[in-house]
């Protein structure tokens, strides 16, 4: 197992939510969200990693392509089927926000969807530490 | 909607947090109000880096067809507590 690149997409991720947490304290609402989606994305890719999930030649999964690798490798897992739809939703709806917020200034970007990205990076980031040891 | 500015609030007593959990679960509609609970566990309410961490737990499988709905329940109280608190309120399915 790769444990060095699990630990650095961990470290990121970890990185991510703290940013995240001090933009949305500061009123960041579109760069909070923003990390918020980074911090899943990455946390993600080390919970694939130790899975053993084929890595794509570039390194890393697609954003498009992130949810349904996710809910395909939960799935798989002891117990995951019953998770699989759910944890596939909040990742889909993390990355729909944080399109809204990179590229759509005429969306609102606000405390809630704040919270709503916070939610969903929290209870990826809780599952994925459960999962992950390395 | 939350419309207001939260606060980071540490010193937030866990029984103040856990009322208005509880409240906020009160006020989901059938079946959810009954449906989803909040334990009493040691491990169930935690402070973060970022916020507090309260973890629920819901009585019934989450369906394939219920996944939406109950990111939806889950969305409906943390805004709740957040509302009623004014702190930085995360609310988890503890699976």
């Amino acid at each position: 197992m790769p444990e060095a690149a699990i630990q650095s997409w961990l470290a990121m991720a970890d990185d991510n939510m703290s940013a995240a947490g001090e933009l949305e304290r500061a009123g960041r609402h579109r760069s909070a969200v923003s990390r918020y989606y980074y911090s899943i994305h990455h946390a993600v890719h080390a919970v694939l990693i130790f899975w053993e999930r084929s890595v794509p030649p570039r390194g890393n999964w697609r954003h498009r392509d992130l949810p349904s690798e996710f809910r395909s490798a939960v799935l798989q897992a002891e117990g995951g089927r019953q998770w699989a739809r759910v944890w596939h939703e909040q990742v889909q709806n993390s990355y729909n926000l944080r399109v809204a917020a990179d590229y759509k200034p005429r969306t609102e970007v606000s405390q809630s969807e704040s919270s709503e990205a916070r939610r969903y990076a929290r209870a990826i980031a809780v599952y994925v530490q459960e999962i992950v040891h390395v | 909607m939350f419309e207001g500015q939260l606060q980071d609030r540490p010193h937030l007593s866990e029984e103040e947090l856990r009322s208005a959990v509880k409240q906020a679960i009160s006020q989901l509609p059938a079946p959810w109000s009954s449906v989803v609970t909040l334990e009493s566990g040691p491990n169930t309410i935690g402070r973060g880096k970022v916020d507090w961490l309260v973890r629920v737990r819901s009585g019934e499988v989450p369906q394939s067809t219920k996944a939406l709905e109950l990111n939806r329940v889950l969305s409906d109280i943390q805004h709740e507590v957040e509302r009623v608190t004014g702190a930085f309120v995360t609310i988890i399915l503890n699976h």
